[in-house]
């Protein structure tokens, strides 16, 4: 009685082989339930058997070196240069943290001039300061005909410096309300 | 214990050469973790505060408000795709919240006539929306076969724009959608936990954990699970076992959307001012997350816990590269390369050896 016989292969591939009773067979190779054609059949045995190694060494070596590419490529990859390639990206990431790190920490810029009006403040000295910490608060800067009111950042928020943490560069603007006496 | 002296063992039945062999493969597969132990180091050298109980904190609540969005999409890699329309889903989600749940004496008020609506009904509302988006891309991916990559690159480009559009209406002009409602922000970013030192454990970090479990219980407890891991493993064989391969990956996409729907709410009241810039990039975070914490771009493999240790790993490395001080132009080039480094392991891992 003859038997079917069903193997999965590489590749989405299904090699299908009916034999019969004498031993006779015929085989047909599947690709996604499309019979593949006779040449592509003879081509995927010739490729498979030309990248077979020979020798029992060759085998071993292949084994450790090589390894067929997982996305469907039948290309080899040398997990040699994969390796190499791995060690050397991580030596850069450390490379990279070690010599952009920046003992200083941010950079916290102080600017006491009144915006529109070309009245310029004193001059602050900018500080630097380590994520995580907080800013020395400066002296009050002073402009006559004005009283200062505070620290600020760009986007109006009133800097707290006994409880606001420095995350960044960043720059403080000094805001001043006019004297009403003058 | 057991699993560990087995390893003993079988090391010392090694001869010297596949001795070495053995720890070059170890140091290899794990580069990713050494890495992390380095910086760790290096980093408390330079900045001691990288180790107090605020930075740990820190580092735990901005893990926690990136575990959905990392679960969601883990499951698309799974099924050997992507979703790069992650990041502007969690935007739109976080926008709608915001527009939603803004305080009523907020003076550029997006909707003046709404107060802020109740929380439950913008968690619905928000699920909807991201599991809408998703609907979308796993109908396009399973029925017609087309590749993930451009599908939700497509999506991401209308989603975009189609918060570009919202922030417009109402006479809004594309403001940041801010002030929002006291109670919203204390439900989101409140906390029922005393303090630790100077810093809050906020709630958000229960909603993750709650998702997490739910997304554990899901795909492995599940027929759905099941079914996504066969789908991922091979498609064909899936389809001759019974197993609805379309239902499957557009269930896969439809909750991957869900739980961009999730971040966008968290985000909304954590990052407290909402735009259109809100959520860019967020998926390329969260796919490197997945990848390192062992979800194959092969298809078929992904643990949960992987994906938690993945996360918080990637946020480690982030949060000490700040307290570095390293110029953010610098970091994205890190992040880049991490990210190569957990393809190219992942690769590593699975490579096919005749």
């Amino acid at each position: 009685m003859p038997y079917v016989c069903l193997r999965l292969r590489e590749h989405g591939a299904v090699r299908c082989s009916v034999i019969d009773s004498l031993k006779h067979g015929a085989v047909f190779n599947f690709r996604y339930g499309i019979r593949m054609e006779e040449k592509d059949e003879k081509l995927t045995e010739e490729t498979e058997k030309k990248d077979l190694p020979k020798t029992e060494e060759e085998i071993q070596k292949s084994k450790r070196d090589f390894g067929l590419g997982i996305y469907g490529s039948k290309k080899r990859i040398s997990l040699r240069l994969l390796d190499g390639f791995i060690a050397l990206l991580i030596i850069a990431i450390i490379a990279i943290m070690i010599f952009f790190s920046r003992d200083s920490g941010y950079t916290v810029r102080f600017v006491t001039d009144i915006e529109g009006l070309s009245i310029e403040g004193m001059e602050i000295e900018e500080q630097d300061v380590g994520y995580g910490h907080k800013v020395d608060r400066p002296e009050d800067p002073e402009i006559p005909g004005y009283t200062f009111e505070g620290w600020y950042l760009e986007n109006g928020y009133r800097w707290d410096f006994a409880t606001d943490t420095v995350g960044n560069d960043m720059v403080l603007y000094a805001r001043y309300s006019i004297d009403k006496d003058e | 214990m057991k699993g560990l002296q087995s390893k003993i063992a079988h090391y010392q039945s090694l001869d010297d050469k596949e001795k070495k062999a053995y720890i070059k493969d170890s140091l290899i597969n794990n580069a990713l973790y050494i890495l992390l132990i380095i910086a760790v180091i290096y980093t408390y050298t330079q900045n001691p505060m990288f180790i107090s109980s605020g930075s740990i904190i820190n580092i735990i609540s901005l893990s926690a408000a990136n575990l959905p969005i990392a679960l969601g999409i883990a499951g698309c890699i799974v099924l050997t795709g992507t979703d790069l329309s992650a990041g502007r889903i969690v935007g739109l989600t976080a926008c709608i919240t915001g527009a939603l749940e803004q305080s009523v004496d907020y003076a550029s008020k997006m909707f003046p006539n709404i107060g802020p609506v109740p929380v439950p009904l913008v968690i619905l509302l928000v699920l909807l929306v991201g599991g809408i988006v998703g609907f979308v891309n796993g109908f396009f991916v399973a029925k017609f076969s087309l590749h993930p990559f451009i599908v939700t690159l497509a999506t991401q480009l209308i989603v975009y724009g189609l918060l570009l559009i919202f922030l417009t209406i109402n006479g809004n002009n594309g403001q940041p959608l801010s002030g929002l409602d006291e109670g919203f922000n204390s439900f989101v970013k409140g906390t029922i936990f005393p303090k630790i030192g100077n810093a809050t454990i906020p709630n958000y970090i229960i909603f993750a954990l709650v998702v997490t479990v739910i997304m554990w219980v899901v795909w492995n407890k599940t027929s759905f699970g099941k079914n996504m891991f066969a789908v991922g493993s091979n498609p064909e064989a899936a389809n001759v076992s019974g197993v609805n391969v379309m239902k499957t990956i557009i269930g896969v996409h439809t909750l991957a959307g869900a739980m961009y729907g999730l971040t966008g709410f968290i985000e909304s009241s954590r990052i407290g001012s909402n735009s259109a810039s809100t959520g860019q990039n967020y998926e390329s975070d969260a796919i490197a997350a997945c990848v390192i914490g062992g979800v194959s771009f092969v298809g078929g493999t992904g643990k949960i816990s992987g994906i938690v240790l993945g996360v918080f790993l990637l946020r480690i490395i982030f949060v000490a590269l700040q307290f570095l001080a390293i110029n953010q132009n610098m970091q994205y080039i890190i992040k880049g390369c991490i990210i190569l480094i957990a393809c190219s392991i992942d690769m590593r891992k699975y490579l096919v050896r005749k």
